[in-house]
């Protein structure tokens, strides 16, 4: 397995290492360390200085290589990111704040069009007890869990798999009662939230989670649940499924993309899971008859 | 080809036939809904003391009041929009009380829409949660339209706007008006005077009846459609699309009732039906651009124009700027009127209020 860690030479991104030690990622995973955005820092006054986070690495023992290139701003990082298949690219940069009037995407570049999962780990928490797994009940979002599973069984955290109903009834005669049922009705009544529920906690058993996998149904707005969920419950962690890209800045503006806005909102590292379009393809049968 | 057995054959031959029929009832509807309009532009001159005096109706607010009412009592909004206009042509009302009439008779559009849900679940069909997309629906249509009459006022300053002028030899126009002359002068020979405003009321709600009759199924499915569902989820592009089924549903609650494919089990995100709502109130706005056609009154013209541009603006300021915030409160609103039976009942009961004061204002 081969991980890219971003630093940009801070003590920030040095403390943000952390989160590696609450993933037991077998021995032989080769890391690798890219620089970014150092020059920035520089021209800023501030610290940048990568061997801080090199001997936290070499203490930890974890194999480690230091990349010559450096990457100074987003669009560089990324064809970085790019010139090689990393299992895993972990930012360990601080993140920056999105402004709510902007519009279209607000987290970075990187978050935004990086085609590897990515894991955000600003703030890293002092311990990783639980994760919070959001999933759409989409096929994306059954890829996402799974995709997701391959990574969260190298922790020892609590999953929560959260799905939010935002629904209303079209028609005054349909009938509403799964927009008020719980987590564990909508599994035993076989409800199509129920299923997915379950299927995806089946997913992350199979990946050899040996820990509590926990569903819990919301109702209400999309992200607003999301929000009110963290708050009500301390997660160390959320995993998100990955942001459809805008091919055309036109359509960024139209996408609503809940992971950026939650990315930019919520100070709690993030595992955003890609997906590959062709395995998708794979999957899709699979996933809408199962 | 298969062999298909004749009563198939037969069968589909009928359809056809039938579907032609119903395609010829849109001129139908298109010539009624003109005599209609003569006959309430015609009538308008004895209903004036009656508007001005008896009703009181001389206020824009007044105007909003007598359309909402207007509207719950015809339990359409269309009809009451295009008689506003013909009232404005008639001399009846002043462009910004035939504005605030058009708005009104929104207002009770989406009400009559909620009212039959409540109607329904009283009955013991359903529960309260579902009525939600007639809640939302309603609420959406109050918290644009209303400020969007503040915008339209501050339009009608600029004079240029009233002096709109349609093209010179709009042929369409005259030879519908030549169509239904006789029709108009027989009636208008057979009928008491103060009998023209409701002739004509009811002959333009039948217009629609038979409008409705004669427009082709629309049908979005997956097939068909396959990305719909996936544009819904973006604000702006569900509001586009709410927009543009409605310019050919024309009515908001149809466009509404043509997502259900879309969704198995009949549900929609209410992130999605907001925006939808939102492009949907503006094109269903676009019969009575119609009805303005028809009167070849350009101050009328202007007056659905100003309408539709105030919505349009009102509904992108809040689509870009307070997007999250305004969906927030549509949908507190929703839990709490929808936890409580008796809150509900209350909401209803002010919504029919509402307009009966406002006629005294």
């Amino acid at each position: 397995m081969e991980i890219l860690l971003i630093s940009d030479g801070s003590r920030t991104a040095e403390k943000n290492a952390r989160i590696l030690s609450e993933f037991q990622f077998p021995e032989s995973t080769r890391y690798y360390v890219l620089e970014a955005g150092v020059e920035a820092r520089l021209r800023k006054g501030k610290r940048s200085d990568i061997s801080g986070l090199q001997q936290t690495l070499e203490r930890k023992g974890y194999s480690c290589n230091m990349l010559s290139e450096k990457a100074e701003g987003e669009e560089a990082l990324l064809g970085l990111v790019h010139e090689r298949e990393y299992d895993l690219v972990v930012d360990l940069r601080r993140r920056k704040k999105g402004t709510a009037f902007r519009f279209g995407q607000m987290s970075s570049k990187l978050a935004n069009e990086i085609g590897n999962t990515l894991l955000l780990a600003d703030p890293a928490p002092e311990s990783l007890d639980r994760i919070l797994l959001c999933s759409g009940g989409e096929v994306y979002s059954e890829a996402t869990i799974r995709n997701a599973a391959n990574w969260l069984r190298y922790t020892s955290a609590e999953v929560r798999i959260l799905h939010v109903m935002s629904q209303v009834t079209l028609d005054v005669a349909h009938p509403s009662e799964e927009l008020e049922i719980g987590a564990q009705d909508a599994i035993e009544h076989d409800t199509r939230e129920g299923i997915h529920l379950k299927r995806g906690m089946r997913w992350l058993e199979d990946a050899g989670l040996d820990t509590e996998i926990v569903p819990v149904l919301r109702h209400g707005l999309v992200l607003e649940e999301i929000l009110a969920e963290l708050k009500e419950c301390d997660y160390g962690m959320v995993v998100v499924g990955a942001h459809i890209r805008a091919e055309s800045r036109l359509l960024n503006i139209l996408l609503e993309d809940i992971t950026d806005k939650l990315i930019t909102r919520v100070r709690i590292p993030f595992l955003i899971a890609r997906i590959d379009p062709s395995d998708l393809e794979q999957q899709a049968p699979e996933i809408q008859n199962g | 080809m298969g062999f298909q057995p004749p009563i198939l054959i037969e069968a589909s031959e009928k359809r056809i036939v039938r579907d032609r029929v119903r395609l010829l009832l849109i001129p139908v509807s298109l010539l009624t809904f003109m005599l209609g309009l003569i006959l309430i532009k015609d009538g308008t001159t004895t209903l004036v003391p009656l508007l001005r005096g008896t009703l009181s109706i001389n206020s824009p607010v007044s105007a909003l009041g007598f359309g909402w009412l207007f509207a719950n009592l015809a339990l359409s909004g269309s009809p009451v929009a295009a008689t506003s206009l013909a009232l404005l042509d008639g001399g009846g009302l002043n462009p910004l009380e035939s504005l605030a009439m058009i708005t009104g008779s929104r207002l009770g559009a989406a009400f009559v829409v909620l009212l039959m849900g409540f109607i329904y679940m009283l009955r013991g069909h359903q529960r309260d949660r579902s009525l939600s997309a007639g809640l939302l629906s309603l609420l959406v249509a109050q918290s644009i339209y209303l400020p969007a009459i503040l915008f339209s006022a501050l339009l009608f300053q600029w004079d240029w706007l009233l002096s709109l002028r349609m093209e010179e030899g709009f042929v369409m126009v005259s030879w519908l008006e030549r169509l239904v002359s006789p029709a108009a002068v027989y009636l208008e020979s057979v009928l008491p005077e103060w009998g023209l405003f409701p002739a004509g009321f009811f002959i333009v709600l039948g217009s629609f009846a038979l409008f409705d009759r004669g427009m082709p199924d629309l049908n979005l499915d997956e097939s068909a459609f396959g990305r719909v569902n996936r544009l819904l989820y973006r604000p702006l592009a569900s509001f586009m699309l709410g927009a543009i089924v409605t310019t050919f549903a024309m009515s908001v609650s149809l466009s509404l009732s043509l997502l259900v494919p879309l969704s198995a089990r009949g549900y929609i995100r209410q992130e999605n039906i907001i925006p939808y709502v939102m492009g949907a109130n503006i094109t269903t706005l676009v019969d009575t651009l119609l009805a303005a056609a028809l009167l070849e009154n350009p101050i009328a013209l202007s007056v659905i124009l100003v309408q539709m541009l105030s919505v349009a603006l009102v509904s992108l300021l809040i689509l870009l700027l307070l997007y999250r915030p305004y969906v927030r409160s549509l949908s507190s609103v929703v839990g709490i009127l929808n936890g409580s039976q008796k809150a509900l009942a209350v909401y209803i009961l002010a919504m029919m209020l509402v307009p009966f004061v406002m006629l005294f204002f």
